[in-house]
């Protein structure tokens, strides 16, 4: 046996001393077992990073012995990718998940207070680490051993072998552990029935949804530049899995609002917690396991089985602690008018979680279907398409509107002030949508997003100068700093508004063309010529790469030149891809691939995206957005609070 | 300025007219039935040439979109639909969302009817307080 196995072993043991010293310390009022239980999380965090570090060595060290290592990585990979290979498979993906949720606890415990809800939300978070050292332990071994020393590993898959590969999914693992976090105090404020939860829930909800926010952004450019199909975002399973908990979590975001501010939609935000939750798991099994494919993969995965229970055994958990917590969780008013900003968020949460329900039903639907019929349907991007469209188009509108909404009661001539600029706005956006000359759903994106972007600006300068008022004089920036939760959200807000309109422009303007080019042949593209000026070839030990030479001219200037290449791998299955490349003018790309070559002329496909660059700059914004919003207090404490207390008196 | 409004609707709806069907517009809907599984937009071979060559000739016929799709998949079979048939079972998929808002709508509705809420705190500055909470 190895001694990574045996240091999974020792960490299952310790955390389930863990689950024991905190549930019967607890349950006894007894500090001393919770402290053990504390401890215990500590030696659980250390053996599983010691049990990583374990791993990362063996891919380093071509440890072949190792059958993970042996699957995922080569001799002549590089040793980026060798570090990177850790979670290409389900058994390392696994790994990475018990070790940052270790992270969390650890950070949990670091800076939360020591009360109840922090050893509820200990034990809830522990019951999972369990689950995840259970299946490294059993069906998920990483360090299970071949038997023989092989020449060589199988090798990493090339589409694997890039720098996004390497953030994707550590990005999307980090927001995934989060959200067991969120879960586990959502779950344990309730079992307390006290409202405090969603004040300490909130940074950890905000955390977990800039990660999962940076994880979809990394898959999104992965698959945009390595997968060479030339789009971004396809509606794949795998992809849905990562976006259906930030939809949910972006709810929570929102409706945990009202829970401080009224002290109502407490089922609402179990609920919205669990189903994060439950589409985490959800994701980790669709992604690790294939399962999607087919029906008949259910019984193929060896993950199937416990994952199925994990399923079964959350929502499960949740509902026996609604039964339980009734009486705290009763329905209470939560609207002194429909006129307000609450109930703007209960429409934001419907458009939300209708989204999300909607993926959810595409993504699983193919089963259903084949379980059914025996036939097994194709759920491709018409139908997201046709029913997300309407759903985002809404969603900006309500983000305007829900800017211009105060807490508690607009009163309607301040409202028709505050929406008179969006409007004449959003007319000037169809009217300059008709003189270009643009698509209907084109116009109709820029008009709602000049909608909600005026509200923004206007409320921001508004908002601005009202806190002036209210806070004595103190200057713009210690405002900010002070509302900074609600200026995190308008920035948030503002990349959400870029990252629309990058996605629009992308699917209402965008040309491309197929065309077989000779060497030295010119064509125009846009406003761009092409001259194809042959094919080069380079071998190093890895792989064979075959690159078109691609001059780029623009009003009669050299710009660039472009080199899309094919690669034929060496290892494995000898896979051969495609690699973009792209010439940037920002916001647009032109985006080649090459699709094939013959001696003196070779296959093309050239697009132009003109708003591309939008989303990534948009992705940015928004977790900016996120990470401002969650500028500790202390932080700020000297430069805004002491100098408005100074104001005050 | 009824007059402007009415003028703006009638571009608008000109706009709306004036696109005239293009393959991109059918093959979006449309999977290649070379067995690669993806949808005839983005695959690039020598199938999916033939499959656009096919929709650019029933464009030229005159035909509509609808008649295109329902003449591929008398060719291909159904496993050409990039989207399910809105029949039988598949209904259930494209009406569910419909179904979901409609839901939501109404729970909605209830909640605005009920106006007696209490005011707690400003979210904006629980967090500052929360957090002061925290330091001490």
């Amino acid at each position: 046996m190895d001694i990574g196995q045996i240091i999974i072993y020792l960490a299952l043991l310790s955390s389930l001393y863990s689950v024991w010293a905190y549930y019967s310390g607890i349950n006894s009022k007894n500090p001393k077992l919770l402290y053990y239980g504390e401890r215990a999380i500590y030696l659980t965090s250390f053996l599983v990073l010691a049990a990583s570090l374990l791993l990362w060595y063996y891919f380093l060290t071509d440890n072949f012995w190792i059958e993970y290592v042996a699957s995922y990585s080569s001799r002549n990979l590089s040793d980026f990718y060798k570090f990177t290979a850790f979670w290409a498979g389900s058994d390392g993906s696994l790994l990475l998940w018990a070790l940052f949720l270790a992270g969390y606890m650890v950070a949990y415990l670091r800076i939360e207070k020591k009360d109840l809800l922090s050893a509820y939300t200990m034990l809830v978070s522990m019951l999972v680490m369990v689950y995840f050292l259970l299946l490294l332990s059993t069906v998920s071994n990483p360090f299970q051993g071949l038997g023989f020393l092989p020449v060589d590993g199988i090798g990493l898959n090339p589409l694997l072998q890039t720098p996004e590969m390497a953030a994707h999914p550590t990005t999307l693992f980090v927001g995934y552990a989060g959200s067991a976090i969120v879960f586990a105090l959502a779950v344990s404020g309730v079992l307390i029935a006290d409202d405090k939860w969603v004040l300490r829930a909130r940074k950890w909800i905000v955390f977990t949804w800039v990660w999962l926010t940076q994880g979809i952004f990394w898959g999104a450019i992965w698959a945009y530049k390595v997968l060479g199909w030339g789009g971004y975002w396809g509606w794949d399973p795998v992809e849905n899995a990562s976006l259906l908990p930030w939809i949910t979590l972006s709810a929570l975001m929102h409706s945990i609002m009202i829970q401080e501010a009224r002290r109502g939609m407490k089922l609402w935000n179990i609920i919205l917690a669990f189903i994060t939750f439950e589409f985490v798991i959800l994701g980790t099994f669709i992604t690790r396991s294939g399962v999607i494919s087919s029906v008949h993969a259910f019984g193929q995965s060896n993950l199937t089985p416990p994952f199925m229970i994990m399923l079964f055994l959350i929502p499960l958990a949740t509902l026996w602690v609604i039964y339980e917590r009734k009486d705290y969780i009763k329905s209470q008013d939560i609207v002194e008018s429909p006129l307000s900003k609450e109930a703007t968020f209960l429409f934001n949460n419907l458009i939300l979680v209708a989204s999300a329900l909607t993926v959810f039903w595409g993504t699983i639907f193919p089963l259903i279907s084949e379980g059914i019929t025996g036939f097994k349907v194709t759920i491709g991007p018409p139908f997201y398409n046709q029913v997300i469209t309407p759903l985002s188009f809404a969603l900006i509108v309500l983000l305007g509107l829900c800017i211009a909404f105060p807490w508690r009661r607009a009163h309607g001539k301040e409202l028709v002030d505050r929406l008179k600029i969006p409007s004449v706005a959003f007319i000037i956006g169809l009217g300059a949508g008709l003189i270009l000359q643009l698509r209907i759903e084109m116009i109709l994106a820029t008009s709602v997003f000049l909608f909600a972007l005026t509200t923004h600006i206007r409320q921001y300068i508004r908002d601005t100068s009202a806190f002036k008022d209210q806070y004595g004089n103190l200057s713009s920036i210690k405002i900010i700093l002070r509302r900074r939760r609600r200026y995190g959200g308008y920035t948030a807000h503002l990349g959400i508004l870029i990252v629309f309109m990058g996605v629009a422009g992308g699917i209402y303007t965008q040309t491309y063309e197929d065309v077989i080019m000779s060497v030295n042949e010119q064509r125009v593209f846009g406003e761009y010529t092409l001259i194809y000026r042959g094919l080069g070839f380079k071998e190093d030990n890895l792989k064979i790469t075959w690159y078109a030479n691609i001059e780029v001219w623009k009003d009669g200037k050299f710009v660039t030149v472009l080199r899309p290449a094919i690669e034929k791998y060496k290892t494995g299955n000898e896979e051969e891809i495609r690699r973009v490349d792209l010439y940037t003018e920002f916001p647009k790309d032109l985006f080649v691939i090459l699709n094939g070559a013959e001696q003196n002329r070779a296959l093309f496909e050239v697009k132009i995206d003109p708003t591309v660059n939008l989303i990534w700059l948009g992705s940015w914004i928004l977790t900016f957005g996120g990470i401002f919003a969650l500028i500790p207090r202390k932080f700020v404490k000297e430069f805004v609070f002491k100098s408005e207390s100074e104001v005050e008196t | 300025m009824k007059k402007y409004i009415f003028l703006l609707f009638y571009m608008i709806l000109s706009t709306v007219n004036a696109q005239a069907l293009t393959v991109n517009d059918v093959q979006k809907d449309v999977i290649c039935s070379c067995g690669c599984g993806m949808v005839l937009e983005s695959c690039n071979c020598g199938t999916a040439d033939r499959m656009r060559n096919e929709i650019r000739e029933m464009i030229n016929q005159g035909m509509s979109k609808e008649e295109i799709i329902e003449e591929l998949q008398a060719m291909y079979g159904k496993e050409v639909l990039a989207n399910p048939p809105k029949e039988g079972i598949f209904i259930g998929l494209w009406y569910y969302p419909v179904f979901a808002v409609g839901i939501g709508v109404a729970i909605i509705y209830v909640l605005l009817r009920r106006r007696n809420a209490e005011w707690y705190a400003d979210p904006d500055e629980v967090i500052n307080e929360e957090e002061y909470d925290l330091e001490h």
